[in-house]
């Protein structure tokens, strides 16, 4: 593992539900009434996390689907999931850090 | 429109019921029945918001013991009266609704309710009484919870007890806890099948359907859609916030929200705000319908079918709780923004 990183613990945030319908995964938040739609690679992600697979079980599932090198599939999750902090979508739980 | 709990009890026992098990999760078994107070204050709610109709609903309805009195004060606004009934109603209630012309009042007898306890032949007496006596002031209903329904006698009973010509359908829908029994949407279309053979059947005694909420275009053929139109059924594929009003001034959706989607009741509401208020909260879940095909189909998409039951839809959603430890920068961590509300 890289020394710049450090394992932190992300949380979904507890008020988020999620149906997958055919073509589209849709996310609601009862707090702030917010939806979210998930298409395609994000959709899958999501369902993976939603089966509790570990980070390392999904990057490799995803440098499988992408035919990539695991670190790209690394750097393809860490955007995805970054951007869901940001949209609201997951959390980051606090004081989680790992030595 | 808006429904008024009056009574929280019931003298049957249908297995599609989505009000008892909120009435059953209520503190202590002893029946309530709504103040006369209380349904004054309903009164002024409806005058508040232009409503011209009292629609009162159970429990069963007609099982308070001042029945008679709450028809009588809301006769006295000039409102005219729905109630939803199974049928089997006290004397005094029957006299009472008997005074009331078919203009004045609808009675709304769902048909295919499920005893508690008594002969069926004493409860089949009972239900007739009430038919022969209420005559076209009756309007026959039918909840939809199982594939093999035979809707073929209510034709007859229509026209032996001189009902109205229409028929009330409607298609049991889940709670959220999915404890009572419903018709599960992969069965829609072969039940519409049977509803559309119905329909051409029921014209020919001119007799109509009427739809209740719930109902979805997919579960029809083009041709059956045609086969309701011509035999003048009343069609909708509607889910709104009906706005049924609780003895303890709680306002669902729909009962079938009950407990989730909800608002209170105040003094100087109308029901314009409420349903406003209440829309807000499930908009979000409106994107979805009852089925995985429901938020790519055309008819959804051109609003023309709001995609089913809400409380059906809802069901599909699912809690999501998982933790993933993930190996991230720093940097990552710092610099992400606040997380937007």
């Amino acid at each position: 593992m890289n020394n710049a990183m450090q394992e932190r613990k992300i949380l979904l945030t507890s008020d988020l539900h999620w149906a997958r319908d055919l073509d589209r995964t849709i996310l609601v938040s009862d707090e702030s009434g917010r939806s979210f739609i998930l298409r395609g690679l994000e959709a899958i992600v999501w369902s993976w996390l939603t089966l509790a697979f570990p980070y390392s079980k999904i990057a490799s599932l995803l440098s499988t689907i992408l035919e990539s090198p695991i670190s790209e599939a690394e750097f393809r999750l860490n955007v995805i999931l970054r951007q869901w902090v940001e949209n609201g979508l997951l959390t980051i739980e606090e004081n989680a850090a790992h030595d | 429109m808006t429904n008024l709990v009056i009574s929280d009890t019931c003298n049957r026992k249908c297995p599609y019921c989505f009000a008892e098990e909120y009435f059953d999760s209520k503190i202590g078994k002893k029946p309530h029945f709504i103040t006369l107070d209380a349904f004054e204050a309903r009164l002024d709610f409806l005058e508040r918001s232009g409503m011209s109709e009292v629609r009162l609903i159970g429990g069963e309805p007609s099982l308070h013991p001042q029945f008679p009195e709450l028809i009588r004060r809301a006769r006295a606004r000039d409102k005219r009266i729905l109630v939803f009934t199974n049928g089997f109603m006290p004397e005094k209630a029957l006299a009472s609704l008997e005074t009331l012309s078919p203009e004045e009042c609808t009675v709304l007898v769902n048909m295919n309710t499920s005893a508690k306890s008594g002969s069926r032949v004493n409860r089949q007496w009972v239900l007739e009484r009430a038919l022969r006596r209420l005559g076209l002031r009756v309007l026959l209903g039918f909840s939809i919870y199982r594939l093999d329904f035979d809707l073929d006698p209510l034709l007859k009973i229509i026209l032996n007890f001189g009902c109205r010509k229409a028929i009330r359908l409607g298609l049991a829908q889940p709670t959220l806890s999915g404890q009572n029994q419903f018709l599960n949407a992969r069965q829609y279309s072969m039940a519409g099948q049977r509803i559309a053979r119905f329909a051409d059947m029921a014209a020919k005694e001119d007799i109509h359907l009427e739809f209740d909420c719930g109902f979805v275009r997919c579960m029809f053929t083009d041709d059956q859609l045609i086969t309701l139109r011509r035999t003048g059924t009343d069609i909708g594929w509607r889910c709104n916030p009906i706005l049924d009003i609780d003895l303890n001034q709680s306002v669902f959706h729909c009962f079938p929200l009950a407990g989730r989607i909800q608002t209170l009741l105040s003094d100087t509401c109308d029901a314009t705000g409420l349903r406003d208020k209440l829309s807000t909260q499930v908009e979000s879940y409106r994107l979805a319908g009852i089925c995985k095909t429901c938020s790519s189909c055309q008819f959804k998409r051109t609003e023309e079918c709001t995609g089913g039951c809400l409380a059906y839809t809802m069901r599909r959603f699912q809690s999501a709780q998982f933790t993933l430890e993930i190996p991230v920068p720093e940097d990552w961590i710092e610099s992400r923004g606040p997380i937007d509300q």
